[in-house]
């Protein structure tokens, strides 16, 4: 049973009647509980309806959405009354709390924007509905436990690099160096020589047939295959930066994947992607039907860090899988000691013999500003101690590069710009 | 029949955050609000527990202006205290106790005129005693204010001499020392300016009207004791009936009406309808529509988290000298960075090079730059804020001299 506002309305209305007749006040608790009792009567049965949710397609965070939910009346009398759909308050639902009026036999479809505020799979886990009678005083409400849910892929912020990257990739265009000699090298056009371009690359017959010296040019190489690795482990769940404007590193690694997939899917590359922590939690091909970073974005609305170490063994395992073809592997994890020492370093020979290997890792700002305060003996200390993380790090960035890994090292705003820039100069001087 | 709805309630964003802050101020007064109602039930309870009377003249009153040391010799003396602050209840015990003394105690309340009449119709012992003069020569006919009990030198109260007393507790007491004030009358004792006396005896019993005497504080002076026992025990009774009216003796019993017989008759109906009314919005603000939902938080670790603990673990180990030794190794490869000398300089080379490029002497940079020996914290602090300078100052002549360069190539080329 509920009671509504408009009882107690009418209750202080005859609170009038209990002063001008005090004797009679046995007669106006009366009349209360009669219009009551009217209501709970003639209130339609709120459990005798169907919800009906109807199918949500993935939104990009940071957009408002609306998802809607039909509410049939199967009962005999109108229900009148509310119903309130169960969003998690990170759905930021603006309008979860309706009103209806459903004759019989009929149906209302409820619309309740969202704009959701995480990532992943938003849910409302029930449907409250809530039956008024004719006079509004009084009610029923049954909760419905019909399940919504709503995807939200991740932001893509990046993308506004994502044109001016194209377009440096379309400049590489003609100027491409081509390490491998004889077939695999992609002719694209015959020019005018000019100065500094390379004698090999003049082409005998052309000039023969024009009178001075004609060059070929060759394309970037297409159809290289390019891996994306997601650490989705312990180290993923760092947050960096402030609580405004900081972000995990899995999202900084996800911003970084979207922007070099899409770039690298649009520049003809064969683009893989798999997330990973004690075991792949996420893997997309740019084989699949559909468009790649559409796909990446989809399936990587439930990636969400684990408090599991990373484990890297079977990250060699996992790339011969997906190909036996020499391909650029790009791994989105951090650059942390123990986790690098004693999981990745082992593997890293495996994979540096057979691909080419770039290590993308998100900088955090804070430690170079523990490191630069020493003001107190508490700073000095903070500082001692962040200097001995960057120590660290340079340290591990030096071994990568004997490895022969090497390693894009961004804060978590220019990491993804920063893994591009290197991707595009990898593939200008042919080294996928 | 489908029809989708637009405008409907909602929660503002507003009145969320304003009840949030609500909540979040109460959160952070809550500690102060618990204490100040710890206080306020500990001053309530104390003062229930407290028995202790601080009535001028009471019988309980252990404090200077109390007569607890009088009650307690009396009782000593097997004398039994009635006390009652009430006319009928000093009625009630002037039945039971036939014989019983009554003491009038009038402070600064009169008594209640019908019990005086009901006392005026016996024969017992009355004494009245009062520090007001004015009072007692109101209510009794054959005596007059007088004047007040002069002081010594000292600022105490003169002793008075019983003289020729016709009463047997002054005569017996001799002297009495207290402040107080007199009456005018035919005779009594310890007479002061002739013709008034504190000690007066009249037809409605013996009155006096120097209190103070029997107080803590003086009855211990002069004769006074001996006079409060033979005052108080005259006819060697056992019962004293000491009643001290309150201000309720003063109005008629009629006087005092309920007070709720003074309301219209509506308003206590209207009080419990209202207080359904209060139900019935509890009831409607208490139901929520459907469950409380509850949100799936990810895990999220603050980034700079194992550098801060690892600072501290540093701090409570006192490990100066290891984080002297993080500092300087940090500050060595990235001056080796600004003076470009590669990524695993020598430490003398780096010497030389800062040397070269600041002007600071070799022997002060090799104690900075090799081995630090940092023994205290405040030591470490200094040693740090050095390291930070040399690296500021080497970044600066760095870029100076790279601009100044820049600037020449400029002019050459012009």
């Amino acid at each position: 049973m509920v009671l509504t506002w408009r009882l107690l309305w009418v209750a202080l209305v005859l609170a009038a009647g209990v002063v001008l007749a005090p004797e009679l006040i046995g007669w106006w608790a009366g009349l209360v509980v009669v219009l009551v009792v009217v209501d709970l009567l003639t209130a339609a049965s709120p459990r005798r309806v169907r919800i009906e949710r109807e199918p949500t397609r993935p939104v990009r965070l940071e957009t408002t959405t609306t998802v809607a939910s039909v509410v049939h009346n199967l009962g005999s009398r109108t229900l009148r009354g509310t119903v309130r759909d169960g969003w998690q308050p990170s759905a930021g639902a603006a309008n979860p709390l309706q009103p209806v009026r459903i004759r019989p036999a009929s149906a209302q479809r409820i619309e309740v924007q969202l704009t959701p505020r995480r990532r992943g799979a938003l849910r409302s886990a029930h449907l409250s509905v809530r039956s008024l009678g004719v006079l509004g005083v009084a009610g029923r409400q049954v909760t419905h436990r019909v399940e919504h849910t709503q995807r939200v892929m991740p932001p893509f912020r990046s993308r506004k690099h994502l044109p001016s990257k194209k377009q440096r990739l379309r400049e590489l265009d003609g100027a491409s160096a081509v390490q491998t000699r004889g077939a695999g090298t992609e002719f694209d056009s015959l020019r005018d020589y000019v100065h500094g371009d390379d004698a090999r690359s003049i082409d005998w017959r052309g000039t023969a047939r024009r009178q001075h010296l004609v060059v070929r040019t060759w394309r970037p190489e297409r159809d290289r295959r390019v891996i994306l690795c997601l650490d989705a482990s312990r180290t993923s769940a760092a947050r960096i930066g402030d609580d405004d404007d900081g972000e995990p590193r899995l999202e900084t690694g996800i911003e970084a994947a979207l922007l070099l997939g899409s770039l690298a899917a649009s520049a003809g590359d064969r683009t893989d992607f798999l997330a990973f922590h004690r075991h792949t939690v996420a893997r997309v091909s740019s084989a699949e039907k559909g468009d790649f970073t559409h796909l990446l974005g989809e399936r990587l609305t439930a990636v969400e860090p684990a408090l599991v170490e990373a484990d890297f063994s079977r990250l060699p395992t996992e790339l011969s899988r997906i190909t036996s073809q020499r391909s650029l592997v790009v791994l989105l994890t951090s650059l942390e000691s123990a986790s690098v020492l004693e999981g990745l370093l082992p593997v890293l020979p495996a994979l540096t013999s057979r691909h080419t290997v770039l290590l993308a890792s998100v900088q955090d700002p804070h430690l170079e500003q523990l490191a630069r305060a020493r003001s107190t003996v508490g700073e000095v200390y903070s500082a001692a101690a962040a200097e001995r993380s960057l120590l660290e790090s340079a340290v591990l960035k030096a071994e990568l590069a004997t490895v022969g890994v090497e390693v894009v090292e961004a804060g978590p705003h220019q990491l993804p710009a920063a893994l591009a820039d290197a991707y595009i100069h990898l593939k200008a001087l042919g080294r996928l | 029949m489908s029809t989708s709805t637009a405008t409907v309630e909602q929660h503002t964003p507003t009145a969320t955050s304003a009840a949030d802050m609500g909540r979040s101020a109460l959160r952070r007064g809550s500690f102060w609000f618990a204490l100040a109602v710890v206080c306020l039930v500990t001053a309530v309870a104390m003062h229930l527990l407290d028995d202790s009377e601080a009535e001028r003249y009471g019988l309980g009153n252990t404090d200077l202006s109390g007569y607890a040391a009088l009650a307690e010799v009396l009782q000593d003396e097997g004398v039994t205290l009635h006390r009652t602050a009430s006319a009928e209840q000093a009625r009630q015990l002037t039945e039971e106790h036939d014989d019983a003394t009554v003491v009038i105690m009038i402070d600064p309340w009169e008594p209640e005129p019908d019990f005086l009449d009901h006392l005026a119709q016996t024969d017992r012992e009355v004494i009245w005693i009062s520090p007001e003069a004015e009072l007692l020569a109101g209510l009794l006919d054959d005596v007059e204010p007088g004047y007040s009990i002069p002081e010594g030198a000292a600022g105490t109260a003169m002793t008075l001499q019983a003289d020729d007393c016709q009463l047997d507790s002054g005569a017996a007491a001799q002297t009495l020392q207290a402040p107080g004030e007199t009456l005018i009358a035919e005779s009594g004792c310890f007479p002061v300016g002739g013709d008034s006396y504190p000690l007066v005896s009249t037809e409605a019993g013996t009155v006096f009207s120097a209190p103070e005497a029997f107080t803590n504080r003086h009855i211990t002076s002069a004769g006074n004791a001996s006079l409060a026992l033979n005052l108080l025990t005259t006819g060697g009774t056992e019962e004293i009936i000491w009643y001290s009216p309150t201000p309720g003796d003063v109005v008629e019993d009629q006087a005092w009406a309920d007070p709720v017989e003074l309301l219209s008759d509506w308003m206590v109906p209207l009080g419990w309808w209202l207080l359904a009314c209060g139900l019935i919005a509890c009831l409607v603000a208490g139901r929520r529509t459907g469950p409380v939902v509850t949100e799936p938080l990810p895990v999220q670790v603050p980034s700079g988290e194992v550098a801060l603990g690892r600072g501290r673990l540093y701090q409570h180990a006192n490990a100066s000298d290891t984080a002297a030794r993080t500092l300087r190794s940090a500050t060595v490869l990235r001056v080796a960075g600004i003076l470009r000398l590669g990524q695993r300089p020598d430490p003398e080379a780096v010497i030389e090079a800062a040397h070269r490029q600041t002007g600071t002497d070799r022997h002060q940079l090799s104690q900075l730059l090799s081995t630090p020996r940092v023994r205290t914290n405040a030591e470490l602090v200094s040693y740090a804020r050095r390291l930070q300078e040399l690296e500021e100052d080497l970044r600066r002549s760095v870029t100076g001299a790279g601009m100044t360069s820049t600037d020449r190539n400029r002019e050459e080329h012009q």
